[in-house]
């Protein structure tokens, strides 16, 4: 599983990083950071709930399956 | 102590006008949301009422848009073909422009108003407060809530904006014209009433415009002003209807949020007490308050820019959706305990700030002159206490006190 963020959409609201402090870092200058290229699996469910949770909706998961078809 | 949550028996209807649904739409909501989506036969309109639909609805940007001129009845308001400022300004506004307009439009604002910017607003906005408790009026011990909330957040916006104080009551009035505006289903004779102070307030608003031209000074209008002026990143009439949303949504909101704070709190004391004994709680308290009780009446309307399936309802392309944001907030499948009034409860599905694109840009702002407004407040008043009912301004869309009483 990895991450993506729609930059055109990412507001700095920190959400993300709040709930998966593993995985999501804004910065001082507002600038989103995903911290990890995969997703570790015990870290899974706090990155869903990150993603779910984003206000603008900016996040999104890619399932490792669905890259491998691609 | 919460209001009553239980449906009378006997017939439902969905009256926002009633005045008892102002007071009290905690029934209204939980009778909505047990059953499929209502439509509202006086405007022909979708009430959908659970949070899983609200949510869909606010998120899914390419089937449900909250352009007013999408509306399949648009056309039946304008009048005599005569388009008033106030219309082509929206046009060009964030819940009018396509998506990558909409974009554009909110890169550039944006980030004056993230968590982090806004944190280093907190000592102005602390003035603002204290400034404000210095000038109410107390007699015979009492003084009125919704008359100290009624000038902070216009102040707030304009220390972000940079505008300067002098014509409050003009820009005050301007503020509530836009948002009062925005609902199409007032009559055409009532729409010119609303937009009386609108032309003044927007001459107001050039003039600022053309001052901060001559002289730029380090606030988010003379950064909008150099976009505009650079040529390919919004043009005069996306500026003018930026600022103008700015200014309108961060005072006619937030006012309310105070007073709906300030009137929760005390009549929830163990809650209060929670609060006073571990001010760290403020935060979780003034989501709380926005969940429990919110100020909006039926949430902001969007159209399906297609026909589409939701809720197990077919929405005609063009047909009005009310997503009832404060129902969606009561919904004991996304809240538990819904009905309960817990400063300390987990906020992270909480909406009230909307969620998607069109999520409220102000939010931080909002939050930050409640924590500091509610903070101020109780801190210099130990024994407040509410010595009457609030009155509620008729309104289609909000819930708004005009008066909330109170003792020191």
């Amino acid at each position: 599983m990895r991450v993506v963020v729609d930059r055109d959409l990412c507001e700095a609201n920190q959400q993300c990083m709040r709930l998966a402090p593993e995985v999501f870092h804004v910065d001082e200058a507002d600038r989103l950071h995903i911290l990890v290229a995969r997703v570790d699996p015990e870290h899974r469910d706090r990155v869903r709930r990150a993603v779910r949770a984003c206000p603008k909706q900016a996040l999104s998961l890619v399932e490792e399956a669905e890259e491998e078809r691609s | 102590m919460t209001e009553s949550t239980t449906p009378a028996t006997g017939t439902f209807a969905f009256d926002p006008d009633d005045p008892g649904y102002t007071r009290n739409p905690y029934p209204t909501y939980n009778w909505l949301r047990s059953q499929p989506p209502y439509l509202w036969a006086k405007h022909d309109a979708w009430i959908f009422s659970r949070y899983d639909d609200v949510v869909t609805i606010m998120r899914d940007y390419r089937r449900f848009t909250p352009n007013w001129a999408d509306w399949e009845h648009a056309a039946r308001f304008t009048s005599d073909g005569q388009v008033h400022d106030y219309d082509r300004l929206m046009a060009s506004g964030l819940f009018a422009l396509p998506h990558d307009g909409h974009v554009r439009l909110r890169k550039l604002v944006s980030p004056a108003f993230t968590p982090r910017a806004i944190e280093r607003m907190r000592d102005k906005v602390q003035a603002i407060v204290d400034d404000a408790l210095d000038h109410i009026e107390v007699q015979d011990g009492r003084f009125d809530v919704a008359g100290l909330a009624e000038h902070i957040p216009l102040r707030a916006i304009s220390a972000v904006l940079g505008i300067p104080r002098t014509r409050e009551p003009e820009f005050r009035r301007f503020g509530v014209s836009v948002i009062d505006a925005s609902d199409r289903r007032l009559t055409p004779a009532a729409r010119l009433a609303v937009l009386e102070p609108f032309t003044p307030g927007l001459e107001l608003l050039r003039a600022v415009i053309d001052e901060r031209v001559r002289q730029p000074a380090d606030d988010l209008l003379s950064m909008l002003i150099a976009a505009e002026e650079a040529g390919d990143r919004l043009n005069h009439d996306e500026l003018l209807s930026l600022v103008m949303a700015l200014i309108a949504a961060g005072s006619e909101t937030t006012v309310h949020l105070i007073c709906f704070a300030v009137y929760t709190l005390l009549r929830h004391p163990a809650e209060l007490a929670r609060l006073r004994a571990d001010p760290s709680l403020v935060r979780g308290a003034i989501e709380e308050v926005l969940r429990f009780d919110s100020f909006g009446k039926n949430g902001v309307p969007r159209f399906a820019r297609d026909d589409v399936e939701i809720g197990g309802v077919r929405v005609r392309k063009g047909q009005m959706i009310y997503p009832l944001l404060p129902a969606a907030l009561r919904d004991p499948d996304a809240f538990p305990r819904a009905d309960v009034f817990d400063i300390g409860r987990d906020q992270t599905a909480n909406v009230t700030f909307g969620t998607g694109p069109h999520h409220c840009v102000g939010a931080a702002l909002a939050r930050l002159e409640g924590e500091i407004a509610i903070t101020t407040l109780f801190a210099r008043f130990p024994s407040l206490r509410l010595v009457g009912d609030p009155v509620f301004a008729p309104h289609s869309f909000l819930r708004k006190m005009e008066s909330l009483p109170v003792a020191v």
